[in-house]
C-alpha cells in the first residue's frame, strides 16, 4: 500500500501551522488551588486533636469527627475536582492531592488512636512473631500457616531492618499499601484509550472507594498488590495480536449493511465494529517480554504462597483476558492452575487431610476459619450497626451500577472496553469458592474496584482522547458557554464532584463505622502481656460470647495471640442474657483450664457483643462487678478498657502442653517423590512453551507442538500424583 | 529497609532495558518485592530461617541479575538498509534469461513479517 503525503495547501492569510496548543493555566489559579489544598489539609488535621473517642457510638467515627474536619475533607475533594477542570493536566498537583487523600482517608486514625487499629491485624503480628521466633510455622495452630508467604516476607523485612516492634508497621500499613497499589494501577491506566481526566479520576476513585478495609497488614492486602502487578504486566506487554490487525465485532454483509431499524441498531450496538478500549501495545523486544513472562510466573508463585484466594483470581483474570482476545499467553492460566493445585496438594495437606468429608460438601469450607474473626460483620446486627451495613451495601451496589453505566456509555460511543469488562466480572467467579458470610462479597467488591473505578470515570469522561469539540460558531447552543471551549468539561466535573463528595463521606462513615469495637486500646494488648507474665506455661483463655461461636465462627474481638501464638487456647462461654452476674459457667471453664486459666474481657469486646448481638449496654460492667466480687476469683489487672481475672487457687490439673512447632505438615505418599520430580519438570516445560510462543509468529503456533506433546504425559502424571495423595493420605 | 528493595530493584532496572521508564520502574518494583518475598518463603520452606543468610541471598541474586543485565549490552541498532547493501544479481545474459531473473517488485514482503525479524 502506498500513501502519498503532500503538504496541505495553506489558505491565504493564515500563517500559523502549529497545532493549537492547550491554553495555559494562569499562575494565579494554580496558586489558588495549592492554597485551597493547604487550607483543606489544615482544616482536616488540626481539629482532630480535640476529638473525644469516648463519645463513639454505633455509627463510629463519623459521629465524633469535628465539622471542620469534614469540611476539610470536602475541600480536599473539591480541590482535586477543580484541578480536573483545568484545561491541561498538572501531574505534580494531581499526584500530590491523591497522596494527601490517601493519608487523610486511610490514615485518619493515626492522629486519633494511640496504637494500631483492627483486632484482626494484630493476629498477623502473631503469625509474624511466631515465624521470626521459631524460624518455621506450625500447620496445626491455624490454617493461615498453610500460606505463610506474607508472614515470612514481613518477618524477614523486620529482622533485616532491625525493627523489633511491629506496632508502627501495623499502624502505617493501610496508608503504605494504598500508595503501593497505585504503582501497578498507573500501569493499567496508561494503556487505556481515555483522556487524562478519566485516568486521574479513576486513580482518585480507586482510593476513595476502597472502604472495605482489606488493606491492613495482611496476606490478602499483599496478594492484592501482586494481583495488580500481574494484571498490569499482562495488559501492558502481552496483548493479543488480533487487536492490531482487525477491529473487533462482526461486520454486516453487503445485503444488510444499509438496513436501519430498531433491531438492526441493537445488532450494531452489540456486534458492530468497535474501537478497542485500549491503546495499541508498544513494541517491546522479545528478550524483555521473556523476562516479564518469568516475572509473571514468579508473581504467581509468590501470590500462591501468600494467600489462598488471590491466585484463583489471577488465574481467572488471565483466562478471561485470553478468552476475549486481550492476552496472547494462552498457556499461562493453565500454568497458574497447576501451581495452585500443586500448592494445595503438597503444602496444605495438614489442613485438608482431616477434612476430606467437608471438601466434597462445599469447597468453601476448606478455608472457612481463615476469616473467623469477620463472621460478625454481616450478621444479625441491630440499629446503628445495621444502618452502617446497609450503607455499605448501598455504596457497593451504586459503584457497580455506575460502572455498568459507564461501560454502556463508552459502548454507545463505539468503544469496546473489554479489559475493563473482564476485570470487573472476574471477581464474581469466586462466588462459589468461599461462602463465609458477607466476607466473599467484600472480596468481590475489592477485586472489582480497579475496573469499576475506571468505568465510573468513563461515565463522567467517556471521550477516547482529548480533542476540542469543533462546532459551528454560527449555531447557537443552549448554555453554550458551558459546552464549548475550555469550559466544556465543567458540567462533567461538577457531576463528578457530587459523586466524589458522597463517596468520600460514605468512606468516612463505613470504613470507620465499627470503630467502637474495631479500635484496639493499649490496655487490650497489655492484658495479653499480663497473662503471659502471670503464667509461664500454656494459657487457657476463657472469653464471653453472646452467641455460640461454633455456629457463627466468632473469635474474641481483641488482639488475641498477638505474640506467643502457641501458648494460647481459647474457650468460649455463652453469655447468660438474663443475668450478667451469673458467672458460674465462667468459673467452671476456668477450672477446666488447669493452672493457666484466665478470663479476659475488654471494652471493645463488650461493645461488639452489645452492638452486634444485642446484649444489654451495661452487661459488661455488671459482669465485671460480679467477677470482682466472686470469692474464688482474683482480679489480675483491671481498668476501664480491659480486665483479666484468675482463680485464687487454680487447680494443678490438667496441665496442657505447649505444642512444639509443627512445621508445614508435609506428608508423603508412595507416589509423592515422583510427583516432586514431575512437577518442576512440567512447570519448566509449560514455561518454555510460553517462552517459545513469544518467539513464534502468531500463525505458526504449530511450532509449539513438541512441547505440548511433552507436557501432556507430565501433566497426567502430576494429576495422578495429586489424586493419589488425596486418596492415600488420611 | 529501603536498601533491601533498592538493590534488587536496581538490578532488575538494568535487566529490562527495552521498556519505557515508567514501565521499567514498576517492573523493577514488582521484581524486587518478589525477590525479597521469595527469599523469605524459600528460607522458611527449607527450614533455614536466618535473616543474615537471607540478606546475602538477596544480594547474590541481585548481583546475578545485574550481571545478566550488564552482560547483555544492547546491540547497536543495525544501520538502516540502503540500496547498496542489497545483493544484486548479475544481470542474466541472452537466452539463459528466465522469468526468475527479472527484477520483479516483490509484494510478499508487505505482511507483518518485519514485525518478527530480529
Amino acid at each position: 500500500m502506498n500513501v502519498t503525503v503532500r503538504a496541505a495547501q495553506q489558505p491565504e492569510g493564515e500563517a500559523s501551522t502549529a497545532p493549537p496548543s492547550l491554553p495555559v493555566t494562569p499562575r494565579a489559579v494554580l496558586i489558588g488551588i495549592a492554597a485551597a489544598l493547604a487550607a483543606g489539609l489544615a482544616l482536616f488535621w488540626v481539629p482532630l486533636s480535640g476529638v473525644d473517642l469516648e463519645a463513639l457510638d454505633g455509627y463510629g467515627l463519623i459521629g465524633v469527627l469535628p465539622v471542620a474536619t469534614l469540611l476539610g475533607a470536602a475541600v480536599l475533594v473539591l480541590t482535586f475536582m477543580v484541578t480536573l477542570a483545568l484545561p491541561r493536566p498538572h501531574r505534580m498537583l494531581l499526584a500530590l492531592q491523591i497522596a494527601m487523600l490517601i493519608l487523610a482517608l486511610h490514615g485518619v486514625t493515626l492522629a486519633l488512636e494511640p496504637i494500631a487499629r483492627f483486632p484482626t491485624a494484630w493476629q498477623t503480628a502473631g503469625f509474624i512473631e511466631y515465624i521470626t521466633r521459631n524460624g518455621t510455622v506450625s500447620w496445626e495452630l491455624d490454617a493461615r500457616f498453610s500460606t505463610p508467604g506474607f508472614f515470612a516476607f514481613i518477618g524477614f523485612l523486620m529482622e533485616a531492618a532491625g525493627q523489633k516492634d511491629i506496632e508502627p508497621v501495623l499502624r502505617w500499613a493501610p496508608t503504605v499499601t494504598n500508595l503501593l497499589y497505585l504503582l501497578p494501577y498507573v500501569l493499567i491506566l496508561r494503556v487505556l484509550r481515555a483522556t487524562w481526566r478519566a485516568k486521574w479520576l479513576a486513580a482518585w476513585l480507586f482510593i476513595a472507594a476502597n472502604w472495605v478495609g482489606q488493606d491492613y497488614l495482611s496476606p490478602q492486602a499483599f496478594a492484592y498488590l501482586l494481583y495488580l502487578f500481574f494484571v498490569a504486566i499482562l495488559v501492558n506487554w502481552f496483548r493479543h495480536h488480533d487487536e492490531t490487525r482487525q477491529r473487533s465485532g462482526k461486520r454486516r454483509t453487503a445485503a444488510t449493511r444499509e438496513r436501519r431499524g430498531g433491531l438492526w441498531r441493537l445488532y450494531d450496538w452489540i456486534f458492530a465494529a468497535k474501537d478497542p478500549g485500549e491503546l495499541p501495545a508498544p513494541p517491546v523486544p522479545v528478550r524483555e517480554r521473556s523476562i516479564l513472562l518469568v516475572l509473571l510466573f514468579l508473581l504467581l508463585l509468590a501470590g500462591t504462597a501468600a494467600h489462598q484466594l488471590t491466585p484463583f483470581l489471577m488465574t481467572a483474570a488471565c483466562a478471561g483476558l485470553v478468552l476475549v482476545r486481550r492476552c496472547n499467553l494462552r498457556g499461562l492460566p493453565f500454568i497458574a492452575g497447576v501451581v495452585y493445585a500443586a500448592w494445595v496438594s503438597f503444602m496444605t495437606v495438614g489442613y485438608w487431610a482431616g477434612r476430606k468429608g467437608e471438601i466434597f460438601g462445599s469447597i468453601g469450607n476448606i478455608f472457612q476459619n481463615v476469616q473467623q474473626s469477620t463472621g460478625g460483620r454481616i450478621g444479625e446486627a441491630a440499629g446503628a450497626t445495621q444502618d452502617i451495613q446497609l450503607l455499605r451495601i448501598l455504596i457497593a451496589v451504586t459503584v457497580a451500577g455506575l460502572a455498568m453505566s459507564g461501560l454502556l456509555r463508552r459502548r454507545a460511543r463505539g468503544i469496546d472496553d473489554r479489559v475493563a469488562l473482564v476485570l470487573m466480572l472476574v471477581p464474581f467467579s469466586s462466588f462459589g469458592l468461599q461462602n463465609y458470610g458477607g466476607e466473599i462479597a467484600l472480596r468481590i467488591y475489592f477485586f472489582m474496584l480497579p475496573a469499576a473505578c475506571l468505568l465510573i470515570a468513563y461515565l463522567f469522561f467517556p471521550a477516547p482522547f482529548d480533542a476540542p469539540a469543533v462546532r459551528d460558531p454560527k449555531v447557537r447552543l443552549r448554555l453554550g458557554r458551558l459546552r464549548t471551549g475550555t469550559r466544556r468539561h465543567w458540567p462533567a466535573v461538577a457531576a463528578a464532584s457530587v459523586f466524589g463528595l458522597l463517596l468520600a463521606g460514605g468512606f468516612l462513615s463505613v470504613r470507620y463505622g465499627n470503630e467502637r469495637y474495631e479500635q484496639v486500646r493499649p490496655s487490650d494488648v497489655k492484658a495479653y502481656d499480663t497473662m503471659l507474665r502471670e503464667h509461664k506455661g500454656a494459657v487457657g483463655v476463657v472469653w464471653l460470647s453472646a452467641e455460640d461461636p461454633n455456629l457463627t465462627g466468632g473469635t474474641p474481638v481483641m488482639p488475641w495471640s498477638y505474640r506467643s501464638w502457641e501458648r494460647f487456647t481459647y474457650t468460649p462461654v455463652i453469655a447468660n442474657r438474663n443475668d450478667p452476674a451469673d458467672v458460674r459457667q465462667i468459673v467452671q471453664r476456668m477450672k477446666e483450664q488447669g493452672p493457666g486459666g484466665f478470663f479476659v474481657t475488654t471494652r471493645s469486646h463488650e461493645d461488639f457483643q452489645v452492638l452486634t448481638a444485642g446484649l444489654a449496654p451495661d452487661y459488661g460492667a455488671r459482669l465485671r462487678r460480679a467477677m470482682a466480687a466472686h470469692p474464688e476469683i482474683r482480679t489480675v489487672s483491671a481498668n476501664r478498657d480491659a480486665a483479666v481475672y484468675r482463680l485464687k487457687s487454680p487447680p494443678p490439673e490438667p496441665v496442657p502442653q505447649v505444642p512444639p512447632p509443627g512445621g508445614l505438615g508435609l506428608r508423603s505418599s508412595p507416589w509423592t517423590p515422583a510427583g516432586l520430580i514431575y512437577l518442576p519438570v512440567l512447570l519448566g516445560v509449560l514455561l518454555a512453551r510460553e517462552l517459545r510462543r513469544l518467539r513464534l509468529p502468531p500463525d505458526r503456533l504449530s511450532g509449539l507442538r513438541p512441547l505440548t506433546v511433552l507436557a501432556i504425559p507430565l501433566f497426567v502424571s502430576v494429576v495422578a500424583v495429586i489424586v493419589e495423595r488425596f486418596v492415600i493420605i488420611q | 529497609m529501603l536498601l533491601l528493595f533498592a538493590v534488587p530493584g536496581a538490578a532488575f532496572w538494568t535487566l529490562v532495558r527495552g521498556l519505557d521508564p515508567v514501565g521499567r520502574l514498576v517492573v523493577a518494583a514488582a521484581a524486587s518485592i518478589v525477590t525479597v518475598a521469595g527469599t523469605a518463603q524459600v528460607m522458611l520452606m527449607l527450614g533455614a530461617w536466618s535473616p543474615g543468610t537471607g540478606l546475602l541471598a538477596v544480594l547474590a541474586l541481585s548481583l546475578a541479575v545485574a550481571a545478566a543485565g550488564l552482560l547483555h549490552r544492547p546491540r547497536r541498532p543495525p544501520a538502516p538498509l540502503t540500496l547498496a547493501d542489497v545483493p544484486r544479481r548479475p544481470p542474466a545474459q541472452g537466452a539463459a534469461t528466465t522469468r526468475r531473473d527479472l527484477p520483479l517488485p516483490r509484494h510478499d514482503e508487505e505482511g507483518d513479517d518485519w514485525l518478527y525479524r530480529d
